[in-house]
């Protein structure tokens, strides 16, 4: 994360490392400290109306204030956002492992994802509300419909990148393809697998949102929307606050998921 | 398991890639020869010169555009599971430990792995890795991690072993380590095993012919007896006969550099 | 080269050929509900009649998408420029950046549309916002992503922080900032689409929900093939962009 080249710190060596990891851990939380009192300042010293710029403080109110209503409403969003996005990550996968196993339905059928993966995905959106219906069937529809993409595309790149000496120890011991799939391909594909895993879980939250956004009669997308028609920006921006550490929390999920993968793998 | 008489016979085996197109490549030509039970035979050649094509070809993996080889008297189509084959890169899993590694063929071939467990780590003490059974490839050295190779390839008792330069990575006095290693596995069983290589010495060490190959396309153009007794230590390495058979051998080989 | 290129179009096309074909044939058997999905041949002739109109929607949203673009591109580089000066800043700034790219943006739209109201600017707006994130994290990891070595050889060379910035930092950064820019042009899009969906007024993303409302599926796959087609474009605009300054890049 940091940057490659640098120069060394002025300290010496112990007391540099113990003055480094100390910088590292805290600059970062000073500069969001410094950026939330700045707006807290602006907003309360600019006088600003509340439907325009709520304070911090404002916004804390509110999340307190509503704080079981919204939480209410994150129930449909969240469910159907992670119920999509583990159909859409079974899917992913098997489509990608059959790609393995025939390279004829690899040649035939990967450009055309490629091709369909061109659309900005919430265009179909309305679509899907047309096919399923308001509701959790659209959500769920959206959901999977924008994950499968990027785990399907990384699951094919993670099974090709199998080390071709691997197979070829494999093809030698007599094994048949489907062991080979099995404990060599899906191991060495796992890396490829959390990093698509990454992508989706983001996608699928936006994708939920902006059905929400389109029509619905409940989830945080619905209330943000129905909030902003009651000037209640500090609610907005309460329940997206909400939304974030919903968000965030599944693409922690993940990363630690795949913290353990590598780990696994000796890495 | 040993009997006598040939137990690999290379019928005029030829190999071409990409025939008829511009990047056809020739890289056998038409070659003979055999090699009896509890034989231990090197492929000794240039680099190119299709020598590990050619072993290729014998362990299944590749199939030959002309000619036959015939393994324990059936003519060979796909791969043995009884031929052990060793590849110039250890090829470990990484996510697997040294022991589970060595296990490996099993899974591969469908077998219960658990029973053969005390063989595995025996072996893996044989060849100097005691304690280092649980560690994953990444904390091993390139000579630990072909010495986990080599246990690999031995735990299944193929009755032939197939090495493709395996120690050719490894720098030099590694390699005269795990050539000891690989003799002292060898002289256990006598399987039958051919060996490719471009080092001279390793191929008169270890062998008990020595089969020169010419440059691309390949064949055998020499057949060389080495007439040392087994067990053998590596200090014959420094007698005039072993230097004798060397030069003679790099005679051969430079004899085709016209 | 071109013979094995054209082998590899064959077997995408032909099942491309087969599955609309299949679908035609579902669709006249009455298998397909076609109000929920029309016949291709259904579609074909809704793209023709309606050409001029989604033509003239497909402008706002191409316009929308490609300033949205341009200027998230040059706040983007330039802030990542500054940031990756001093790595005192970067240390500060970049978590922070990095959350605000992994937060769902596109919650804030609503936000967006209190503050800049509905019309063509807000839109733009709400897409730069969007699309500016990728690209200053791609720029900010491309400018740290130079060896270390290379550093200490200008230095012991004696040149200034600015030429090394110049001469080596920044070629080192170039492929990871376009491949941040090819990330940004998607969410550009979605951006724009977005704000036309939520203000209504415009733009293919106001055909395709007004179609959707009124069950008008032809026309709305019609706009989504229109979509698509932009979406091309202003890929094929950056694609050209990047050779371009590569080219550049390498005469030198």
């Amino acid at each position: 994360m940091a940057l490659a080249a640098e120069t060394t710190p002025e300290v010496g060596p112990t007391a540099g490392m113990g003055f480094e990891r100390l910088r590292t851990a805290v600059l970062p939380v000073a500069f969001a400290a410094a950026l939330l009192a700045l707006w807290e300042a602006i907003a309360v010293l600019g006088g600003y109306p509340k439907v325009i710029l709520p304070a911090p403080s404002d916004v804390l109110a509110a999340l307190l204030g509503d704080f079981g209503e919204i939480c209410r409403q994150a129930v449909p969003t969240l469910r159907d956002t992670l119920t999509g996005f583990a159909l859409a990550t079974v899917l992913g996968i098997a489509l990608a492992g059959l790609m393995t196993f025939s390279r004829l339905l690899k040649q035939a059928i990967y450009p055309l994802i490629i091709v369909i993966q061109l659309v900005p995905k919430i265009a179909w959106t309305p679509l899907f509300i047309v096919w399923a219906g308001i509701g959790t069937p659209a959500r769920l529809a959206i959901a999977t419909f924008i994950a499968f993409f990027p785990i399907f595309i990384a699951m094919v790149a993670g099974l090709e990148s199998t080390d071709g000496s691997l197979v070829r120890l494999c093809r030698s011991l007599t094994a048949t393809p489907w062991r080979i799939f099995w404990q060599v391909r899906l191991p060495a594909s796992l890396p490829y697998l959390f990093a698509g895993l990454k992508i989706a879980i983001t996608l699928a939250v936006i994708g939920v949102i902006v059905a929400e956004f389109i029509s619905s009669s409940e989830g945080l997308g619905f209330m943000i929307l129905k909030s902003a028609a009651l000037l209640r920006t500090d609610l907005i921006l309460a329940a997206i606050v909400v939304l974030c550490v919903v968000g965030l929390a599944c693409y922690g999920a993940i990363d630690l998921g795949e913290r353990a993968v590598r780990r696994w793998r000796g890495e | 398991m040993i009997g006598a008489g040939d137990y690999v016979v290379v019928d005029r085996l030829a190999k071409t890639f990409n025939p008829g197109t511009r990047q056809q490549v020739e890289a056998v030509a038409t070659t003979s020869f055999s090699v009896k039970a509890g034989e231990f035979v090197s492929l000794l050649g240039p680099s190119g010169c299709g020598k590990s094509t050619l072993l290729m070809m014998i362990a299944g993996l590749d199939a030959p555009s002309q000619g036959a080889i015939n393994v324990a008297g059936r003519t060979m189509q796909s791969p043995r599971a009884e031929t052990g084959v060793m590849f110039q890169d250890p090829t470990l899993l990484p996510w697997k430990t040294a022991i589970d590694n060595v296990l490996f063929p099993f899974e591969a071939m469908g077998r219960p792995a658990r029973p053969q467990a005390e063989r595995a780590a025996a072996l893996l003490d044989q060849v100097g890795l005691a304690g280092f059974h649980h560690h994953k490839p990444r904390q091993l050295s390139g000579g630990m991690r072909q010495r986990v190779a080599i246990c690999r390839t031995l735990v299944f008792e193929p009755d032939l072993l197939l090495m493709d330069e395996p120690f050719s990575a490894l720098d030099a006095m590694t390699r005269d380590d795990m050539n000891l290693v690989l003799m002292r596995m060898w002289e256990e069983h006598h399987r039958t095993a051919i060996f490719v290589t471009h080092s001279i010495r390793e191929a008169v060490y270890l062998s008990d012919r020595v089969l020169v190959m010419s440059q691309r396309p390949g064949r055998i153009i020499a057949d060389v007896a080495i007439p040392f007794a087994r067990p053998r230590g590596l200090e014959i390495g420094e007698t005039p006969e072993f230097n004798a058979i060397c030069s003679h051998l790099r005679g051969k080989i430079q004899q085709m550099a016209h | 080269m071109s013979e094995t290129g054209l082998r590899r179009l064959v077997p995408p096309l032909a099942t491309a050929a087969l599955l609309l074909a299949l679908w035609e044939m579902l669709s006249r058997a009455g298998a397909i509900n076609v109000r929920l999905l029309p016949a291709p041949s259904t579609v074909w002739v809704t793209l023709a009649r309606s050409v001029d109109v989604l033509l003239e929607q497909a402008l706002p949203t191409f316009w929308g998408a490609l300033a949205g673009m341009l200027l998230a591109a040059l706040l983007g580089i330039a802030l990542g420029m500054a940031v990756s000066l001093s790595r005192t800043l970067m240390q500060a700034i970049y978590p922070t950046v990095v959350f605000f790219q992994l937060i769902p943006k596109v919650a804030l739209a609503p936000v967006f549309l209190i503050w800049f109201g509905t019309g063509w600017t807000a839109n733009v707006i709400f897409s730069v916002f969007i699309a500016f994130f990728p690209v200053l994290v791609a720029t900010i990891t491309g400018l740290g992503a130079a060896p270390a070595h290379y550093e200490s050889l200008c230095r012991s060379l004696t040149m200034s922080r600015l030429k090394i910035f110049l001469k080596v930092r920044l070629p080192f950064a170039l492929p990871y900032i376009f491949s941040g820019l090819r990330i940004g042009v998607t969410f550009a899009v979605i951006g724009v689409v977005l704000g036309e969906f939520i203000t209504a007024q415009a733009g293919l993303g106001y055909i395709i929900l007004f179609s959707a409302n009124n069950f008008e599926t032809s026309l709305l796959l019609a706009a989504i093939l229109l979509l698509c087609g932009v979406g091309i474009a202003l890929f094929g605009f950056f694609l050209a962009l990047e050779a371009i300054v590569l080219r550049l890049y390498d005469s030198r």
